[in-house]
């Protein structure tokens, strides 16, 4: 037991660097819900795509040997990347895959299943392009293995707190953009009332399109600092990450960008716990058993009252 | 040349032809009325102007030469119409001052990045456009001014009427279509909306408006438009349209011209 007190703060702090990946992963599936009511399956295909951009920005960097790889302008020039051509990918999977299914006045199921469509496409394609066989992220490059420092005598990474830091930067900026800016409060009018924002001079596809851009852009981000993270990706991992953050936006309440990033970091740590002080092949097991027990006790999700009334009129 | 010229319109919602052939010219800031039992297809006639439904044949024509037929909801907004609807649809999750702004954002310039960076054209242009959503509430003196920041779902009934209202003209519309925007309001601020309506047509706007209070509607109306099944049976002055026959034999007497 005294073991296991010993590596609980560092276990933390793997669960809340863990957990403010998958927020951000999160807060995709939170902002299109939020719009369209919808559950972008493709999402997780997304952070995966992120992750192998911010691998091909590294290997090249890595292939011209820049001096050293200071992590100040290397995360910019791995993340910002990342994050524009997953957004643009975003954009695209929303024209090719649900557009025009929404035009053709379909279902919720049709965009459902185009968007296991989309994702298996994304999938191969990745698995195509670029092999099955995992790539690694040659971390200790930019981050050296021995860049740990001592809190009260644990040993934290200074990764993790970078992931942690990033990921809150992200997120301040996206509920800056969401609550202050124009785009924000029309991303805001058409989760609450599309066809009145429309009246009110709104460009409601405009507004999904951005609302995919953005959401998507944060998953690049969080497929960059996975694979910085766990120095392993391969064409799969998408699914696993994408069903844990889908777990953490309905656990916060699906919709809710505050509900989104909590449920993440909640996910996160309950995950580093339970791998702790169970066993590390049952996280997943007390992953989805809180999971079960939110839905029970409290289906709205844990965190607020929601982005907006889901009554339509 | 009319500010806005329906021709024509006609909607049929599968076999029940909702709109029937329907014909009108608004003005440069005439008030018009629309009346008509239930079910007489006026707010059908309310979508099919701001593209909410798509017609079935027909053509509306803005400043006698743009076709808004087909075009979608914001861009005819963009021309200059905007509205109300029946029920109230604020955005209850925003402030006042919000759903006015919302409003005001087609005219927004500034770019993602300068608003994100904070560059001072950017933050000029915000605040001007908070100044003119905050002179929009101030058209209802105190009504609405002092709970700028208050969440518009908190708003007493007349009020968030009144919002609507102010939300609308956030578009700088030209033409702004009320539908029965005094339904449920007492005597008081029946009379109030009034003053209010033609404060807006004041500003140089055209009112067409659905309204069954025909207090409001002879109170306010330059011409008053009826409406059964679909068709336009009567169009005139107040006086004229309350002794139609036709107008009479469509509300079958039932008290409607009582004052």
């Amino acid at each position: 037991m005294a073991d296991i007190l010993a590596i609980l703060p560092q276990q933390l702090v793997f669960g809340l660097s863990l957990g403010a990946v998958y927020g951000l992963i999160a807060l995709g599936y939170t902002m299109v819900y939020g719009v369209l009511s919808m559950i972008n399956f493709a999402h997780g295909e997304v952070f995966m795509v992120g992750a192998y951009i911010g691998w091909a920005v590294l290997t090249v960097l890595i292939g011209h040997a820049f001096g050293g790889l200071n992590p100040l302008w290397v995360l910019p020039v791995l993340l910002i990347p990342a994050m524009l051509l997953c957004g643009g990918l975003g954009v695209v999977i929303e024209r090719v895959a649900y557009r025009p299914l929404y035009a053709r006045g379909a279902s919720r199921l049709g965009p459902l299943i185009s968007a296991v469509g989309a994702s298996i496409v994304l999938q191969n394609a990745v698995m195509l392009s670029q092999g099955a066989r995992m790539k690694v992220y040659m971390t200790n490059l930019v981050f050296p293995a021995d860049w740990r420092f001592n809190v009260l005598g644990v040993s934290i990474s200074v990764l993790s707190i970078v992931i942690i830091v990033i990921s809150l930067l992200l997120m301040w900026g996206l509920v800056t953009l969401i609550q202050r800016t124009a785009l924000g409060r029309s991303i805001r009018a058409v989760a609450e009332d599309r066809e009145m924002a429309s009246v009110m001079g709104i460009d409601v596809g405009r507004v999904v399109s951005m609302t995919f851009f953005l959401g998507s852009a944060l998953g690049g981000a969080a497929g960059v600092l996975i694979g910085l993270y766990y120095t392993q990706i391969d064409f799969m991992m998408g699914y696993a990450a994408g069903l844990k953050a889908f777990t953490a936006a309905v656990l916060g309440g699906i919709g809710n960008i505050k509900g989104a990033m909590m449920g993440g970091l909640l996910l996160g740590v309950i995950e580093s716990l339970a791998s702790t002080f169970i066993n590390p092949a049952f996280k997943d097991v007390v992953t989805f058993a809180v999971l079960i027990l939110a839905l029970i006790f409290k289906p709205e999700g844990l965190f607020g009252e929601p982005l907006a009334d889901r009554e339509k009129i | 040349m009319s500010l806005l010229e329906v021709i024509g319109l006609r909607k049929n919602f599968g076999g029940i032809q909702a709109v029937r052939g329907f014909d009108i010219a608004i003005e440069e800031r005439q008030i018009v009325c629309l009346i008509g039992p239930n079910g007489s297809g006026k707010t059908t006639i309310f979508n099919l102007i701001t593209g909410l439904i798509p017609a079935t044949a027909g053509r509306v024509i803005i400043d006698g030469r743009r076709d808004i037929i087909g075009r979608k909801p914001h861009a005819i907004t963009a021309m200059g119409v905007a509205r109300t609807f029946q029920n109230q649809r604020l955005f209850n999750h925003m402030t006042l001052l919000e759903n006015v702004l919302v409003g005001c954002a087609r005219s927004a310039k500034a770019g993602l990045a300068s608003i994100l960076l904070g560059l001072p054209g950017a933050r000029a242009e915000k605040l001007q456009m908070i100044e003119r959503a905050r002179s929009l509430l101030a058209l209802f003196g105190e009504r609405l001014l002092p709970q700028a920041d208050d969440l518009a779902g908190s708003l007493s009934y007349a009020n968030r009427r009144r919002l609507e209202i102010a939300r609308a003209l956030a578009t700088e519309p030209r033409l702004l279509l009320l539908d029965e925007p005094a339904a449920g309001m007492n005597p008081t601020e029946s009379r109030e909306l009034m003053t209010d309506i033609l404060r807006v047509r004041d500003r140089g706007v055209a009112i067409l408006l659905i309204e069954h209070d025909m207090t409001v509607v002879r109170g306010i109306s330059d011409r008053v438009v009826a409406l059964d099944y679909g068709v336009k049976i009567a169009d005139g002055d107040f006086a004229e349209i309350r002794r139609h026959p036709k107008v009479i034999e469509a509300y079958l007497g039932r008290g409607t011209v009582d004052a």
